[in-house]
């Protein structure tokens, strides 16, 4: 149990917010995380489930998605498709079934965690989030994983529809474990040549992060000639760690396989 | 704080504590079905359906739970006899020690509400979460896929 003094539960993002001001205060929306952490410095928890944040919307060019729409949600919503089924079978990939029905796509961002699955997923989609800190703004996923925005709140993310196709690759014991190294990979092909190419890989161990040398190597060529000089060069560029899941040494052998896979799965 | 939650079709008022796990209160009002294992989302063995959908309640604050419907292993069968998912796994020799059962035939118990004629990879799938050190999973995928038959056939 999470010895904490009091479980508040706002009605709008905006005393959510007030609320996340005070000292020791933690904000909370599927629990998985918070609920394990043994830290006794928190004294408070705001539960963002009480603001709503549930909706899917489909803006035209976009995807606006709540904050609070579970893992599951997204996988069974019939009307959401952003390339294909990219984001419902990269989804699939993710923890078991009770984790998918509790966490939530804005906890799953927020803690910016190293293995997490779903940042590289929506990373790959160029995918932005919408933000209260006092005020509501946009900043890009990839920009929100290297700024400190403590006390922020992620109120929804949008996925812009482009062209393309996208492929998610993991390596773990099972997709239930954690990824010793994970890849995302979009591509638009103008026949075989490569028009734009987008590449994030999380589970680093560090934090998801592009791979803007092998998305600039890829473009303008010919995807079939150009795949074996790409995954030579994700291996040379990638920056990785060791930890206890693998070395970096491993995890960069690790990089060049799954770019294979996947640059061979977006041509089937 | 006072939550409120229907826990097996039973509306019940409790009391509890602010940081308190779905676990610890499931458990301390007698739901002992409800297994506390590894407390780190892993295991599946505190499996309970929250609004017909499995969690975790191991991770899951009974706070966030005040004004829902809880079903633990215990709302699946009554003091004098087994579900048919129970029977099931007996029948295949998919218990064994039986501590994860519960946490699985709850887990099973949403799969066949969801889809009543699942493949067996989709029993697989489904099941994923919820760990078993004793049977390897042959002979409880077999359970589920027959009692699955045997529901549709009724």
């Amino acid at each position: 149990m999470l010895d904490i003094k009091e479980y508040l539960k706002p009605n709008t993002v905006q005393s959510a917010y007030e609320m996340g001001q005070m000292p020791n205060s933690l904000y909370v929306s599927g629990g998985l995380m918070v609920a394990q952490l043994k830290i006794s410095s928190v004294e408070r928890l705001i539960d963002l489930k009480s603001v709503g944040l549930t909706q899917i919307e489909d803006h035209g060019n976009a995807f606006k998605i709540g904050a609070n729409v579970k893992i599951s949600d997204l996988i069974s919503n019939p009307s959401l498709n952003i390339n294909g089924d990219f984001i419902k079978i990269a989804l699939k990939e993710i923890g078991s079934t009770q984790i998918r029905n509790m966490a939530t796509l804005g906890g799953s961002i927020a803690f910016k965690l190293g293995w997490s699955d779903v940042i590289t997923i929506f990373m790959v989609l160029n995918s932005n989030l919408e933000i209260y800190d006092g005020k509501f703004y946009e900043i890009s996923l990839e920009e929100y994983t290297k700024k400190s925005m403590k006390g922020a709140i992620i109120t929804a993310v949008e996925v812009p529809k482009t062209e393309g196709v996208a492929v998610f690759e993991k390596f773990a014991k099972s997709n239930f474990d954690i990824a010793t190294l994970n890849l995302g990979l979009k591509i638009v092909l103008d026949g075989q040549i490569v028009k734009d190419a987008r590449i994030a890989v999380g589970s680093r161990p560090m934090v998801s992060q592009r791979i803007k040398e092998v998305e600039e190597f890829l473009i303008g060529k010919h995807i079939k000639s150009a795949s074996k000089d790409a995954c030579d060069l994700i291996e040379k560029v990638i920056q990785v760690g060791s930890d206890i899941r693998a070395s970096a040494e491993y995890r960069k052998a690790l990089s060049k396989f799954l770019l294979d896979k996947a640059l061979r799965r977006v041509q089937l | 704080m006072k939550v409120k939650i229907k826990i097996n079709d039973k509306d019940q008022f409790i009391e509890i504590d602010p940081g308190e796990t779905l676990l610890e209160t499931l458990r301390k009002l007698g739901y002992k079905g409800v297994k506390h294992a590894c407390s780190t989302a892993s295991c599946g063995a505190c499996s309970v359906q929250l609004d017909g959908k499995p969690v975790l309640s191991c991770t899951t604050f009974t706070a966030a739970v005040d004004g829902h419907e809880v079903k633990t292993i215990e709302g699946f069968s009554d003091e004098n006899s087994l579900s048919d998912v129970q029977k099931a796994l007996i029948d295949e020799g998919g218990s064994q020690c039986g501590f994860c059962i519960p946490g699985l035939v709850v887990t099973a118990e949403a799969l066949l509400s969801e889809n009543p004629d699942p493949t067996q990879q989709e029993v697989i799938d489904y099941l994923k979460g919820n760990l078993c050190r004793c049977t390897g999973y042959e002979s409880q995928t077999r359970a589920i896929l027959k009692a699955a038959k045997e529901r549709r056939l009724k």
